[in-house]
């Protein structure tokens, strides 16, 4: 039915196989379709005090994103790669994610504009949380042991229309 | 391999959206993940995680395409679904009191995760829909080849549940 209505536009830089499952190009990171919503919502089912839980989920996934860049080929140094794992979560939807800044072995700051979280009305700290673990696990990937937090919250004021988090770096492994 | 095409998707400044609808891709493990922490409590939580993503798609999607009848809005969904990366969802059997759907290529069964957990969230999913065209329906996964070797599809059969007059 859907080839009957007409045109349809395609997704950069992500494809579907012959099994119709979605993949992140030249990659095998599985994808499937959800709404900032469902995110929300599974948090909210988890419960939004326990952001270690979150954290975690987010954790796992941004691993999961890093290891489809490296399919992707090979980066000369962690900035590059960053900035290319980052230019994926683009790709899937995360917003216009940049690294804002970095100072090697010493801190980085994320800058998420176009955040999920613009899509709902509740929820929003949890989708917060999710970029939070997300960001953890793509520097834990690349050997970096950090903290961080969200500095800047477009979620939480009127003022500003993105999220901004930063992290400083305890230990880079060589 | 051929890139992804839906009608009624855009791409701009890192926004997907699906008829206005903003959405994400995101790996299908954050479902096993779910059940990770719930074990077999997660059942019930991911079959209403399901129902409400099936529900609010199917409500969007006719309202957009207005399909004509019930064979119609089946095809609709069976073809979003499947341009969703959860499968190749394909309707047996369609009438009035009951639809048969049929999973190949359930992305479960590729995943390093208990597939049955991303089973529960497509019977939700299924319900949605079902019950949006059926107002109450009763699904049930009454197949699935990640139990049963010489299948290669999962089956949900779908029956209209009569209301009491």
């Amino acid at each position: 039915m859907l080839k009957k209505l007409g045109f349809s536009k395609g997704l950069k830089n992500i494809s579907i196989d012959s099994n119709s499952h979605i993949l992140l190009k030249n990659t095998n990171l599985k994808l499937v379709v959800l709404r900032p919503n469902d995110l929300g919502q599974m948090g909210d089912l988890i419960g939004q005090g326990n952001k270690d839980i979150i954290t975690w989920i987010g954790k796992t996934v941004g691993r999961n994103i890093a290891e489809a860049t490296e399919q992707t080929g090979t980066s000369k140094t962690r900035k590059d790669f960053i900035n290319r794992t980052l230019k994926n979560l683009e790709y899937l939807g995360f917003g216009l994610v940049s690294l804002h800044s970095f100072k090697d072995n010493e801190s980085l700051s994320l800058k998420v504009e176009n955040p999920l979280y613009d899509a709902l009305d509740e929820n929003q700290e949890i989708i917060s949380t999710v970029y939070l673990g997300v960001f953890l696990g793509i520097l834990e990937h690349i050997g970096m042991t950090v903290t961080g937090m969200e500095k800047e919250a477009g979620w939480r004021s009127e003022d500003l229309n993105h999220s901004l988090f930063e992290f400083t770096i305890v230990e880079a492994q060589q | 391999m051929k890139s992804l095409k839906i009608k009624g998707i855009s791409f701009d400044d890192g926004i997907i959206s699906l008829y206005n609808e903003r959405v994400v891709l995101f790996p299908p493990q954050i479902i096993g993940l779910l059940s990770s922490i719930y074990g077999e409590g997660a059942e019930p939580l991911l079959v209403f995680l399901g129902k409400k993503l099936g529900r609010t798609m199917i409500e969007k999607w006719d309202d957009e395409v207005k399909p004509k009848d019930l064979e119609q809005i089946t095809e609709l969904f069976t073809d979003i679904f499947s341009a969703t990366g959860w499968g190749q969802l394909i309707a047996r059997d369609v009438s009035n009191d009951q639809i048969v759907f049929q999973l190949l290529n359930n992305v479960s069964a590729s995943l390093d995760i208990p597939s049955k957990f991303i089973d529960y969230f497509i019977t939700g999913y299924i319900q949605g829909f079902s019950e949006y065209v059926y107002y109450k329906a009763r699904v049930e996964e009454t197949l699935c080849m990640n139990d049963d070797d010489s299948l290669d599809f999962c089956q949900w059969v779908v029956q209209k549940v009569e209301q009491e007059q």
